[in-house]
Formats: structure tokens, sequence, C-alpha cells
């Protein structure tokens, strides 16, 4: 279970990024944060996957506070962001072999993880490719499986389809919905309205760091009037930005 | 653990870890022909007896010094034996100080010649009256350890001057045995060259080539795989991977320094074994130590650069950042070099001058374990130190996260709320703002003041020396520089720096008396302003009111005309009060009046020499800076800082004194608060015009140390005048009567403008 409470991040001689956030997501679930760019989706999630720190407020994971349980709730998470990048001169193998070493996964565990990944992505036949040589969708792909190579309980995945094929989008949203049947917790933010609509149980609408309604996708329509959740988004976006 | 820290040193050694190391195509040519060179010049350096060994076997010639007459119709005779081609097998030289075998020592230590004879000056002499008891004596010289040299010697000894002894008894008509005829003493110029070139080998390489060889290859590899480490994986975005993962900061910081550690003494341990044969020093012992102190020095190195590497966001700031400890080391290994003896004890402790010492030491074989142990002891403290530091800098937001598009949004925000800021501030103080200067960019005082205090130093430092260059070239060309070369030279040949310093001084006022100085003293304030003109309108982009000139409005030009002409008169006042007074209390008297027409051009290259230097130490100081400042600071603190600037823009005239320093604060607070009263600055460019002109042209007394030859009353010292009340060399802003006048003057200005504290731009 993640527990955000009344987050809020600024910066030095700033406007609060991220402003007195607060939501809870439980095992079982996929719950989305939609809003447009610079809204603070991605500052939120590096501060519960402990890349930043809060400014005020606690996010709790699994009863374990990111302020003082950083190395453990590391162990639990996986997040995948498109700030993070692989190293473009190794290869997938290299990858799984380093990572496993820095979160001490025993060795053949590590091997089956990675035949399991591998094959589910088709990863296989890059495997000894340098990843400057992917493709985009080889890469995203690569980044997902490493994220997941601990088998972390915490799913957070940052705009998981950006910059991928119908296919391969497909491919991951599939995937999200097993891991949730899985019982794991996945947190997901997005700015593509289908993603958010057919893979989320609740959403989270930000907007200038601030949540300005959450709540289910029918909830949502209710709340706003609108007719498509499209349309509900807008309303509330012309409603809570400032200049 | 083990498992993360070598996975984490392993990235050191993956090729891509570095391949992003800003290193230009033409960088890497040059360094390699560098490194080319050197180990060229190495090698030459190792075997130079065995190139010259080469040379000598195209048979190097036998020196034949004083030859007699009798020696070359031998060579000439067909008793000689010797075939045309061999003749030229001698050089002939004459020499009467023959005993000095020092000369052929050298020639034949470098092989220009494979052996010397000499014959006394006077052979043939002592050979036409041989008595019994004297002979005359032929030292042949040769060197035995070079193979060319005794055969040289031994053709010459056993085969040569004995056919030569038979020639001159045929000459001479006397049968007897050569050895009647003269000595031959063999002298073997036992050149120890051989042994000294390999030592004085190794002692350079001892102290030049091999310490300064391991200093630049582990600093370069230190260097390329430290910036690349967490500097580069910010860069490329993958160290917030690592930072995901469960790992500790403190096993990322040993992990990424073990592998700089490794890989940077890669290169010296392959220098080692590559450099320590050829000079014979390759002992167990010299190896280890050699070893142990690279490894200390890497690991001091490793962390200095883990510490920039942690603060930088690319790997090019990075590099960059380290260009001071680059520097660094080069000074310590210049400095090191030039030691010639065993260096003080307390060298072998400092970091990099330790290592340095230390390496030549045990290439001399006087290094001790203990010593080994406090050089390690200290620079692995020093490593641990700094690595406790890298760790805490890891746990910082700004140098582990690094999103460039969130960055500068953030950066945007901030200039924004800082503006904001600075307008409230602005609001809240109206009293500070003068000339109508609002600050555009927030600035932090130090920045603010460096660039304020900067920018006059920055200028003067330019366009004074620029403006001397055209006079002095002149002044070179005509005859009287001479005399001031010669004095320079003698100044400067003695210790005292001062007494140089002097003879400029002195030159500068001889050159004072040229109109071309003068002139062109004129033009570099006139560009000094321009350069203010510049700042204000193009890069602050500002009317320049806000450096106290309005220029714009209506009747601005009929305003500034009015200002500069009450700026003329309050000048002239003021300093005709001061002349006064020391007149009065009889301090100077009148020597004459006028000026004669050869001091005319000179009268009025000063004239024009005046308004641009008043303008712009006004301009500078109370048009630019007091405002910029003021905004910040106050306006209390902006006047206390100009007016301390403009006193230690004086500091360097000559006769400069406590009360000189006084006086020139008191006459910048006086300029200052006339500034801020009517908020602008034409009236003190005019006052502070007038101020200099009459003092040293008008009435002819000193400005600020210097004395001018222009002058249209005659102004002398009394015999009994007070260099107190006068200011004796400094002229009168160095003495108490200037004193009176300015404290006089600011008592009328805080009289006449009550309103001065409220005085606000509208």
């Amino acid at each position: 279970m993640i527990q955000v409470s009344h987050v809020t991040k600024r910066y030095q001689h700033s406007v609060n990024v991220v402003d007195d956030v607060s939501f809870s997501v439980r095992e079982g679930q996929i719950f989305g944060l939609l809003g447009p760019n610079g809204a603070g989706k991605t500052t939120i999630m590096q501060m519960i996957s402990t890349l930043l720190t809060p400014s005020s407020g606690d996010i709790t994971i699994y009863g374990l506070n990111t302020k003082t349980d950083a190395r453990e709730i590391r162990k639990m998470i996986g997040f995948l962001t498109s700030e993070v990048k692989l190293d473009p001169f190794s290869t997938p193998d290299k990858l799984f072999r380093f990572f496993g070493d820095l979160y001490q996964i025993d060795r053949s565990v590590a091997e089956q993880r990675k035949e399991e990944s591998f094959d589910r992505f088709g990863i296989e036949p890059f495997a000894k490719k340098k990843i400057i040589e992917l493709s985009t969708g080889m890469k995203q792909k690569i980044s997902i499986a490493i994220s997941l190579i601990h088998n972390p309980p915490v799913i957070i995945f940052d705009e998981p389809t950006n910059g991928l094929d119908i296919l391969t989008a497909h491919q991951v949203t599939n995937y999200l919905r097993e891991l949730r049947a899985d019982g794991h917790i996945v947190l997901l933010s997005t700015h593509i309205f289908s993603v958010a609509q057919d893979l989320c149980d609740e959403l989270s609408i930000l907007v200038d760091g601030r949540i300005v309604a959450q709540g289910t996708v029918s909830s949502l329509l209710e709340l706003t009037g609108a007719t498509t959740f499209e349309n509900a988004f807008f309303d509330l976006y012309t409603r809570h930005h400032k200049e | 653990m083990r498992r993360i820290l070598w996975a984490i040193a392993r990235k050191s050694f993956s090729r891509g870890a570095r391949l992003k190391t800003q290193m230009s195509k033409a960088t890497l040519v040059f360094s390699l022909l560098f490194i080319a060179c050197f180990v060229f010049y190495l090698f030459s350096a190792f075997f130079p007896s065995d190139s010259m060994h080469s040379s000598s076997q195209n048979s190097a010639p036998v020196l034949i010094v004083n030859p007699p007459a009798s020696f070359s119709s031998f060579v000439n005779s067909e008793d000689s034996k010797i075939s045309v081609n061999l003749s030229s097998m001698f050089i002939l030289g004459y020499d009467p100080a023959y005993y000095d075998f020092t000369k052929y020592q050298t020639k034949l230590d470098i092989g220009s010649i494979s052996a010397a004879v000499v014959f006394p000056e006077d052979f043939d002499a002592q050979m036409a009256s041989l008595t019994d008891v004297s002979r005359p004596q032929i030292i042949s010289y040769y060197n035995p350890a070079d193979e060319n040299s005794v055969d040289a010697h031994y053709f010459m000894i056993k085969s040569f001057l004995p056919d030569y002894g038979f020639f001159l008894q045929e000459q001479n008509g006397r049968i007897a045995s050569q050895s009647d005829y003269y000595h031959v003493i063999s002298s073997e110029l036992t050149s120890s060259r051989a042994v000294s070139d390999s030592r004085e080998m190794q002692s350079i390489a001892a102290h030049m080539i091999l310490p300064f060889l391991l200093f630049v290859a582990i600093m370069y590899a230190a260097m390329e795989s430290g910036v690349s480490s967490i500097a580069g994986e910010k860069e490329r975005g993958t160290f917030a991977a690592i930072l995901l993962t469960p790992v500790r900061r403190s096993e990322i910081v040993l992990g990424s320094a073990l592998g700089i550690l490794l890989y940077s003494m890669i290169p010296a341990v392959i220098l080692i074994f590559l450099l320590l044969p050829p000079l014979g020093l390759f002992t167990l012992s010299a190896v280890l130590y050699l070893i142990v102190i690279c490894l200390s020095l890497a690991l001091l190195l490793t962390s200095l650069i883990l510490i920039l590497s942690a603060l930088n966001r690319t790997i090019l700031s990075a590099q960059s950042s380290f260009l001071p400890v680059f520097f660094l080391m080069l000074i310590v290994c210049i400095t090191a070099m030039q030691q010639k003896d065993i260096p003080g004890y307390i060298y072998y402790f400092l970091p990099f001058y330790g290592h340095y010492y230390g390496i030549t030491a045990v290439l001399e074989g006087r290094y001790s374990l203990v010593r080994l142990f406090e050089l390690t002891a200290g620079s692995m403290t020093l490593s641990v130190l700094m690595l406790l530091i890298v760790e805490k800098l890891l746990h910082v937001e700004r140098f582990t996260t690094y999103a460039e598009a969130e960055f500068n949004v953030k950066k945007d925000l901030r200039r924004r709320i800082k503006a904001d800021a600075l307008r409230a501030k602005a609001a809240a103080h109206p009293q500070n703002i003068v000339y109508g200067y609002h600050p555009l960019k927030h600035r932090s005082s130090y920045r603010l003041l460096t660039l304020q205090l900067g920018l006059p130093s920055l200028l003067l430092a330019v366009f004074q020396p620029l403006a001397l260059i055209f006079p002095f070239l002149l002044y070179l060309r005509t005859s009287e520089s001479t005399v001031f070369l010669n004095r320079f030279a003698n100044a400067s040949s003695g210790v005292s720096i001062t007494s140089a310093a002097q003879s400029v001084f002195q030159l500068l006022s001889d050159l004072m008396q040229s109109r071309f100085f003068i002139l062109s003293m004129s033009g570099s304030y006139v560009c000094i302003i321009l350069v203010y003109i510049f700042i204000v309108r193009r890069i602050e982009k500002l009317p320049l009111a806000t450096a106290g000139l309005p220029v714009q409005g209506p009747r601005a030009g009929q305003k500034a005309l009015r200002n500069y002409a009450r700026g003329l008169l309050i000048g002239f006042g003021m300093m005709l009060g001061v002349y006064s007074l020391l007149y009065l209390t009889g301090q100077i008297r009148v020597d004459g009046f006028g000026l004669n027409a050869a001091g005319l051009p000179l009268f009025g290259a000063y004239v024009l020499m005046w308004i641009p230097q008043g303008a712009t130490e006004e301009l500078m100081l109370r048009g630019y800076m007091l405002p910029r400042l003021s905004a910040k600071f106050g306006r209390v603190a902006a006047v206390a800082v100009t007016s301390l600037v403009f006193s230690f823009l004086h500091i360097g005239n000559a006769g400069f004194s406590g009360i000189a320093c006084m006086n020139l604060i008191l006459i910048a607070v006086f300029f200052s608060l006339m500034a801020l009263s009517t908020q602008q600055i034409w009236t003190v460019c005019a006052a502070h015009t007038i101020w200099n002109f009459a003092q040293g042209n008008l009435l002819g007394l000193q400005v600020s140390g210097s004395v001018s030859a222009a002058r249209l009353v005659h102004t002398r010292f009394t015999g009994n005048s007070l260099h107190l009340l006068t200011g004796g060399a400094f002229g009168p802003e160095g003495g108490l009567a200037v004193t009176a006048v300015v404290v006089i003057s600011l008592l009328i200005l805080l009289f006449v403008r009550p309103k001065l504290g409220k005085a606000v731009s509208t």
C-alpha cells in the first residue's frame, strides 16, 4: 500500500512543484496520475521512489517512510521513467548482470528471471547488442524488464507507453494488467487518455502540482458533467490552471 | 557488498563509460606526438655514447697541436707512408697552452677527435739544439674507454711517430734511436663519461622524467575515468538507475573509487615496468615502493576527482573544474623538478610533493619504510575525508538528479520569483533607488560586488597601460630615455624593488610633461566612458539616466549644461578656498604668473585631459556603481563602498598618506551626496574636473601626487610650510587645508539641502 499524504515539493527560491498532494494505492490496483507536462507527475513518482525527498508531508509504502527507510523501500520498488536511461554502450545481458549484482539477486534466480522477461518481450535476439543500436521500443522493453528484475511488489511506471508503437504499447498494458492480477501495486503516470481510461482503476488529475480531481473514470465524468473523458479533463484543466 | 563494489568498479573499465570523454582529435594527435617526442628524447638520451661511437667509427681525425714545420714536410713526404686519402686524418691546431689537457678531453669525449698529439711550440728549435739531457716531449692523449681512440693512439705511437723520428734523423743527419730524440708521453685521459652518463641519466630520470611521467599518467587516467563515473553517469541519465537500487551511497562512492583507482594504476604500473629496467633501477623494493606511492597518489587524485565529479552535471564541466587541480599538479612537478638538493623533511609529508619527492628518493635509493608510511598515512587520511565528502554530496538532491528540461523550468521560475522579490524590495525602500535605476536581475552580493569592483579595476588596468604605450614608444626615441633606462637598470639591478618603482614613477612624471601622453590619457578616459555607455545602453538596455547622465527628456541638454556650469563653480570655489587658506596661513607664496607660448599646447592638452578624467572617475563610481550597489545594499553602504574605492584608486600615487586617504574619502562622500541630492552626475563631473584643473594648472599645486608643467600661477611652498596642512608631495589633497574646506562644503551641502535624506527619484 502506497500512502501519499500532504506531500509538497519546492525547490529553493521556487514555487511548489508539487503542492499538498495526497492519495493512496492498494494492492491489485492500477492508479493513474494524469496531467499535462510539467504538472508534477514525475516529481511525485521520484519522491515515492526515494530519488527526491518531499519538502513536507510523508510517503509510506507498506508502512515504511521514504525519508527514513529509503533502502528498504528501494528493494520493493520497480521504477520506470524516461529520465533514467540505459547505458548506451552496454548490452541487455550486461545490464541484467549489473543490476542483478546491485540488487544482490542470486545468480541463478537472476538468470531465470532474465530468461522469463527476455522471452516475454522478445529481447533474446538482441541480448548481445549494444543499447545504442536498438530501437526505442526495444529500449523501453529492456528498461521495463530491468526495472522489474528484483520482482518488486510496487511498480511505478512513468509514461510507460510513451513513444511506443501500438503493438508494443499493447504488450506493455497487457503486462501491467497481469501484474495487477498478481496483486502488485501499480502506479502509472500518463498523458494519454486511452491508457488512463482503459487501464486505471483510479485516477488523479494533476494541474500545476495540485490534484484537482480524483476517482474512477466514471466518477470524474459525473463530477464534470462531460460526455467524454477528454472533455472532462479539459474542463478540469481550464478551471484550475492559472497563468 | 563485494559484489556491488565490483559491479560499480567494473564500469570504469567499460569502453562506453569513457567514450564521451571530451577530447578533440587534435588534442589526441598532439598528445601522442608529444609523447612520441618525449620517448624519442628519452631513448636518445639513454644511449648517447653508442651514437657517438658509431660516428667516430668513420675515423675521427687526430688532433695535432702545434705541429712543427718538419711535421708538415714529413706528412707531405713519401716516407710518411700515408696515402693521400689518409692525410685527412689530421686536423692541425695551435695552442700555446698545450699542457691544458681538459680541452682535448672534451673533444675526445664528444668524439670529434680520436686522439690528440701535442707538440711543444718550439719543437723544431729544440730538435736543432738537442742536448743529451733535455729531450722535447710529445704528449699523446687518448681515451682508453674508446676503441677508436685506442686504435688511433696505437697507430700514432707505434707506427707514425717512429716513422717521423726516422724522418727527423735523416733530416738532421743524426743516427740514433728515436727515443733519443724525443719522449712520447702517452697520457690516458680516462674519461669518466660512460659512468657519469648513466649516473646523470639516472639522476635526470629520478628528478624529472619518471616522477613527472607517473604524475601525468595517473592524473590523466584518474581524470578520464573519474569525470565519467559520476558526472558522466549523470550526463547520460544512468545515475538515477543506480540510485534506484538498494545500493548505499557509500557503496557507490567506494565502488567508483575502486574502479578509478585501478584504472589509473594501469598506466603507472606499465610505466614502472617499462622505464625502470633500462635505467638500471629495477629492484623489487624499488618497484614495491613506487607502486605503493603511486597507489596513494592515485587514491588522492581519485577522491579529489570524485568530489568534482559529484559536484558537476556533465563530463565537460567536471573536466573544466579539474583544470585548477591540473595546474596545481603542474606547479608541484615544476617546482619539485627545480629542487636539486634533498628537500626538507616536511616535504615528504605533503600530498603531491611527498609523492614526487618520494618517487625521486626511491629511485635514488634513499627512501625508508617510515617515510612511506608517513606519506601514505597522510594522504590516505585526506582521501578518506574526501570520499566521505563525496558520500555526503550524494545525499544532496541537486547533485544526484539531473533533468535538463525540468532544471530549466525551475531556473525560469526561480528567476521570475527573484525578479518579483527585487521589485518588492525596491518598492519597500524607494530611497535606495538612485537615478531611477531598478536592478533587472537578481545577483548574489558576492557576484554583484565582484562585478562592480572588478569592472573599474579591469577597465583602468586595460586602458591606462594602453594609453602609455604610444607616448612611451615616442619617449624611447628621445635622448632622455637613456637617462630613464639607465636609472631603471641601476635600480632594478639593486635589491630594492621600491627604487625601481620610484624610477618608473619618475618616468611617469617625466611623461606627464609630454602632451602626447596627456592626450593619449585623455583618449583612454574617453574609451572608458564609451565602454560604460555601451554597458548601460547595449548590455543593460537602460537609459543613460540610470548612470546619472540624463540626456533624454525636455531640455535635457540645457539642464545638463546648467548643472555642469554649476559644478564648475562649486569645484573652482572649493579649490580657491583651499588656496586662500594656504595662502593666508602663509604656507605658500606666488612665484609668478602666466604661461609662456611654449607651454600653451600642453596647457590645452591638460584641459582636454581633465574633462574626461573627471567624468570617467565620476561615471565609474558615482554614476554607475553607486545606484547599482545602493539598490542591493542601501544608500549608506553604497556611498561608503564607492568612497573607499575612490580612495583606493589613488593609493599608488606618490606621497599617499593617511590624511590623503581620509581627504579622498571625504571628497568622495561630498561628491556622492551631491550626486544623490541632485540625482545626476553632471555637476560632480564638472566639479571633479575643475578641482583637478584649478589645482594643478591654474593654481600650480600638485594633484594627488602629480605635478604639472603648464601652470597659470606659479606657486611655491614657503620655507616654513607645514606638511600637515599642505600635504607635501601629494599636494593639498594630502593636507588638512583640504579637509577643512571639504568638511565645510559638506556642512553647507547638508544645510542647503535639508531634504537630502528624503531625496527620492520621481
